[in-house]
């Protein structure tokens, strides 16, 4: 219980750092998954060793996961107070949002994608006024052509 | 030709010699009352989906979906797709359709093939044997949602809403309505693994893990897997170094004849100076080439851009007309030429690489036309000068969208986020259900997809006794 208490409380301290931030929580022990606070974690074949990593690309769509501290499983609702002040702070999952990596019982390591290179079908009316669709990651889904992705092709073939 | 389509009804028969049990896939209505897949408003049931309620007929396209990969995959462990009805992106010319993806990955798993490998949820599981992230409420495996404001009709305009019918010749999808079942059926397909999560913008592997997909992609210049690449920075090149970027999966490789047809080609006959074939690009309007191919004596237009009514009809009647790429559409110089009597049309680029677009509509072109390179165009345009050229728009010994003897995946430059690496490349023809761009004919056909799916781990139903892939167990792995 009082592991994965401590687990509960790195997660919800995770989600409540600024978006981007490099929440990497590195410790002192070699492996580098392994928390700062192993003394209040119980033997690596016990324990459930949370580290969080930064993710690649924008802020987008919201896809929840928090660890509920009783039983240390997934849900798609914060359980606790931390995670529900983090979650009043605006912090969502999808594309940017922190990657939780985990140390699982069995020896085997998951990572909670939160939302994290999901694929968005999007439709564009072409020039000739036919659909026509391209899989996007959900951070660009639906957008209009911009800037920083400088010469984005078209999803329809040139027409001259 | 003749095509292996792996159709449902053709993979009856497998599933029942099989001993193997075909996996459970199971959606997860996570809709509000009285909203998305809840949504009471009565409609009238479609010959292919009987229900007599919004939501219902919404429910029953996304389970047909899941009941079709759930038909051709093996598992003992259920796979679970969190689904809702959401409102989505939407403007009169765009609209997120929808979206999907893993909820989890894996690795060093019970079973896993590769150590040290991530591997999607369902696979992982899959090939564990139990359900590595939990059962409970928020512990599926697959996240997805669709855009319920498409049935407002204030999306795409012109488009008064979804289409809900799972069976394109039962009910034939009215052209004011998008078909949600083949959106459906490419989005599951990413979460049941067609995707790499290292990243084309970085190279970088997640979290410094390679994912199974790293064991095949590969350059095929240097023969190099993104796996065994010397850095970051070389897999970022590789994922926008189009026709470089293949799958070199066994499956998939040994599949593609299946699948892919010939590569549509130029095929120049004489003079002997410029004889020989090129690659070309069929127009996306008037009839397509079937083998043998069509095959003419060609002119050069005037205007050499055929943008204005021919000035040498006469000569190009009955005759092939060559044309460049420029100031006006495809379409029109088409229209033009046909209007002069020719049989096709070849469109020479006008950049030095590359082949013309060929897109474009015009359903009163009725004479077929391809895009060549330049410098074909350059040739051909030499030889008239003194020679009779006769060209074919057929099609050359290669499959399309192969290079070296594998598939490409898409991989143009610049990269886009979530359209290159994990698709098939645009060039393979007839198309594929995992192409970036979806064809909203593909219902049931799952194609090299599941050939794919058969080199990251997974079994298909049929797939021979006993287990062990005798891929891995040949040690393919580089």
């Amino acid at each position: 219980m009082k592991t994965i208490r401590w687990v509960a409380v790195a997660v919800a301290a995770a989600f409540a750092a600024p978006a981007g931030a490099a929440e990497t929580q590195a410790a002192p022990a070699p492996q580098a998954e392994q928390q700062e606070k192993t003394a209040d974690v119980a033997s690596p074949t016990e324990g459930v060793v949370v580290t969080v990593h930064p993710a690649p690309g924008p802020m987008a769509s919201a896809v929840r996961a928090y660890i509920d501290p009783e039983n240390g499983r997934l849900v798609d609702r914060p359980v606790t107070e931390e995670q529900r002040r983090a979650e009043a702070e605006g912090l969502t999952s999808g594309p940017g949002a922190p990657i939780i990596q985990m140390r699982m019982p069995d020896g085997s390591t998951m990572a909670i994608l939160n939302g994290n290179f999901e694929m968005a079908n999007t439709a564009f009316r072409g020039p000739d006024g036919q659909l026509h669709t391209v899989c996007d990651d959900v951070a660009h889904a639906g957008q209009p052509r911009h800037v920083h992705l400088k010469q984005q092709p078209a999803p329809a073939r040139e027409e001259r | 030709m003749n095509f292996v389509h792996k159709s449902l009804a053709s993979l009856t028969l497998l599933a029942m010699a099989s001993t193997a049990s075909a996996v459970t896939i199971t959606v997860v209505n996570t809709d509000g009352p009285g909203e998305g897949f809840n949504d009471p408003t009565a409609v009238t049931p479609l010959a292919s989906n009987p229900g007599t309620t919004l939501g219902a007929q919404r429910l029953h396209v996304f389970q047909t979906a899941a009941n079709q990969w759930g038909a051709l995959l093996e598992g003992t462990v259920e796979i679970k797709v969190r689904a809702a009805f959401n409102p989505l992106t939407c403007s009169g010319t765009s609209a997120v359709l929808g979206s999907a993806g893993a909820v989890t990955v894996h690795q060093n798993f019970a079973n896993a093939p590769v150590a040290n490998t991530w591997y999607s949820a369902a696979l992982a599981n899959t090939l564990a044997g139990s359900d590595l992230g939990g059962t409970a409420a928020g512990q599926e495996e697959i996240n997805s949602q669709f855009n319920v404001s498409i049935d407002t009709g204030t999306c795409l305009n012109g488009a008064v809403g979804w289409y809900y019918g799972t069976d394109p010749v039962a009910d034939v999808p009215p052209a004011n309505r998008v078909a949600l079942l083949p959106v459906v059926f490419h989005e599951l397909a990413h979460g049941l693994g067609f995707q790499t999560f290292t990243s084309g913008a970085t190279g970088a592997f997640l979290n410094g893990t390679p994912d199974i997909w790293t064991n095949f992609l590969a350059d095929v210049a240097t023969g190099t897997t993104w796996r065994n690449m010397a850095s970051d920075a070389t897999r970022a090149a590789s994922a926008i170094s189009d026709p470089n970027l293949v799958w070199t999966g066994p499956r998939v490789t040994a599949d593609q004849a299946s699948f892919l047809g010939a590569a549509p080609n130029l095929i120049i006959n004489a003079p002997a100076s410029i004889a020989g074939s090129s690659v070309a690009q069929p127009a996306a309007f008037g009839p397509a080439v079937t083998p043998p191919g069509v095959t003419d004596d060609v002119v050069a237009a005037l205007p050499a851009d055929g943008c204005t009514a021919l000035t040498n009809a006469a000569a190009v009647a009955g005759n092939f007309a060559l044309i460049d790429r420029g100031t006006c559409n495809f379409t029109v110089k088409v229209a033009n030429a046909q209007a002069a009597g020719a049989t096709g049309v070849i469109i020479a680029n006008n950049a030095a690489t590359g082949l013309p677009g060929m897109g474009g509509a015009d359903p009163t072109i009725t004479i077929p036309s391809y895009g060549v390179l330049q410098s074909v165009g350059t040739a051909i345009r030499g030889a008239l000068a003194t020679q009779t050229v006769n060209a074919t728009l057929g099609f050359g010994s290669t499959l399309s969208g192969t290079n070296g003897g594998f598939v490409r995946m898409h991989a143009p430059n610049p990269l886009v986020q979530g359209s290159s690496v994990s698709h098939f490349t645009v060039d393979a023809f007839p198309n594929l259900l995992m192409e970036p761009s979806l064809n909203s004919t593909i219902f049931d056909e799952v194609d090299l997809t599941l050939s794919l799916f058969r080199d990251i781990g997974w079994r298909a139903v049929g797939d021979p006794d006993p287990p062990g892939d005798p891929v891995f167990a040949n040690g393919f792995e580089p």
